[in-house]
């Protein structure tokens, strides 16, 4: 598997095929036992100190504001200075969520809660942002509004995004590349390559030709 | 509100039933008094009940204050060891095994006849419910957290700052209620034993003398600390914990 540099890439595979795992071994959380990851040339155990992990659940304290929570990577790694703070601040205007820095996470929407969990993640400060379905748990019409802000990860903040989703037309929407894993044992299938200057509607029917393309590749990889 | 005053209700017709049975059936005060003549006497008697409720109000609250910083310290070593906990975890029990009544008159002779033997026969009451709720609290902590505490390279002691322990005050404050509920016992049974002050001592003064009315006075008022109490740790558990997970 491959990862372009600042690039958008979403991992789609049957349920079960071991991509949490694959997140879980990639960020050290795992031991992995063969293989190998190189990042920029380098050999790594693991990518725990390049990559920023988004998991499903928003995993924001319930005890601490919005603000408090995008600052947590900063408070653990012992930086509580103005700059970790007026970087909040900036992220939480890009977000949409000026004006809620001092809310508790259950004062706010799903799709506010996961904005927060995405401006905390962009906190680590990290070259690569592995995102576990973290649109997963929410209706349809706020997971379009959050795509908008996903590809923001890339376009906005230079990010290598390697994401886990199980929505093809999420995937069509957001990524460079969709990789397709089989199942378990997992293995790449086939990875597409979607060739579009900009973030543009799944619905447009040049994507179609892409959904049916995955939808087959998923097939052949053993989705019943 | 309505259980609330469902309970008044129910409580007030005990009473009642009590109060009229004493009185048809002339029952002798010194078996049982009336209601009425219990709260009379612990109203008239009340400087001389409030001096010793105040001295078993201490013991109770040192207690509490022990048996607090004991079961912080031991729920958090057996959380963070699991060695530690296996090893404690059977003294632990042992603690509850023995009956207070046993132990009460060995506080007595190592601790005195002064208020130390008595706070920590309360606190050895109270520390029980703390520790282990304090301890499955801990426990009970969403396994992503602490996935994401490990992403963000988090030491022991920053998660359990961040993490654990607020994650577990609810539980806290669930032993606490317990244990300051049952913390009256320790306190009495330790003034039972051996002390000069306390509506423990008072009772067992009483007692002898046949004033079962006062006997039931001290009673009332124990039941007021005990209330209390508890209500004093529901009022802090509200307004600590301000958020719901």
């Amino acid at each position: 598997m491959v990862l372009p540099q600042k690039s958008f890439s979403v991992l789609i595979g049957p349920s079960g095929c071991g991509k949490t795992t694959l997140f879980d071994i990639l960020t050290g959380i795992l031991p992995r036992d063969s293989g190998s990851i190189e990042w920029e040339g380098e050999q790594l155990p693991h990518l725990g100190t390049k990559a920023a992990y988004m998991q499903q659940k928003d995993l924001l304290l319930p005890w601490l504001s919005l603000l408090e929570n995008a600052l947590l990577p900063s408070m653990l790694a012992g930086k509580k200075g103005p700059a970790e703070h007026q970087r909040a601040h900036e992220l939480f205007s890009h977000f949409g969520l000026g004006g809620f820095e001092s809310y508790l996470p259950q004062s706010v929407s799903g799709g506010m809660r996961q904005r927060c969990a995405l401006i905390r993640t962009l906190m680590f400060e990290r070259e690569i942002v592995l995102l576990d379905e973290p649109l997963s748990a929410l209706d349809a019409i706020t997971r379009r509004g959050l795509q908008t802000y996903l590809a923001m990860l890339k376009n906005q903040y230079g990010k290598t995004v390697l994401m886990i989703s199980h929505d093809i037309d999420e995937a069509l929407a957001l990524a460079d590349d969709i990789i397709v894993l089989t199942a378990s044992p997992m293995r790449v299938q086939d990875t597409i390559h979607i060739c579009r200057p900009t973030l543009c509607d799944s619905m447009a029917p040049s994507m179609e030709t892409l959904r049916c393309r995955v939808l087959n590749e998923l097939e052949a990889g053993g989705i019943q | 509100m309505k259980g609330r005053i469902a309970s008044c209700v129910l409580l007030f017709l005990l009473i009642g039933i009590w109060e009229v049975l004493c009185r048809i059936i002339q029952i002798p005060v010194f078996i049982l008094p009336a209601p009425s003549r219990i709260v009379s006497v612990a109203i008239f008697q009340a400087p001389l009940l409030a001096h010793h409720a105040l001295i078993t109000c201490f013991e109770i609250l040192l207690g509490v204050a022990l048996s607090v910083i004991v079961a912080i310290s031991m729920s958090i070593l057996m959380f963070a060891s699991p060695l530690v906990e296996q090893a404690l975890s059977p003294l632990l029990i042992a603690s509850q095994a023995i009956p207070v009544f046993a132990l009460a008159p060995l506080l007595i002779i190592w601790l005195g006849y002064g208020i130390w033997s008595k706070v920590c026969m309360a606190a050895l009451i109270i520390f029980f419910p703390i520790t282990v709720n304090l301890l499955e609290g801990f426990k009970s902590c969403d396994s992503d957290y602490d996935k994401l505490f490990t992403l963000m390279g988090a030491s022991f002691p920053k998660r359990l700052r961040y993490l654990y322990w607020p994650w577990a005050l609810p539980y806290f404050f669930a032993g606490l209620k317990v244990g300051v509920s049952v913390a009256t016992i320790g306190a009495v049974i330790g003034e039972w034993v051996g002390a000069q002050s306390g509506l423990g001592y008072l009772m067992i003064q009483w007692n002898a003398r046949l004033r079962v009315d006062m006997v039931f006075a001290a009673i009332l008022w124990l039941t007021i600390i005990g209330i209390s109490l508890w209500s004093i740790v529901s009022f802090l558990n509200k307004k600590v914990i301000t958020w719901n997970r």
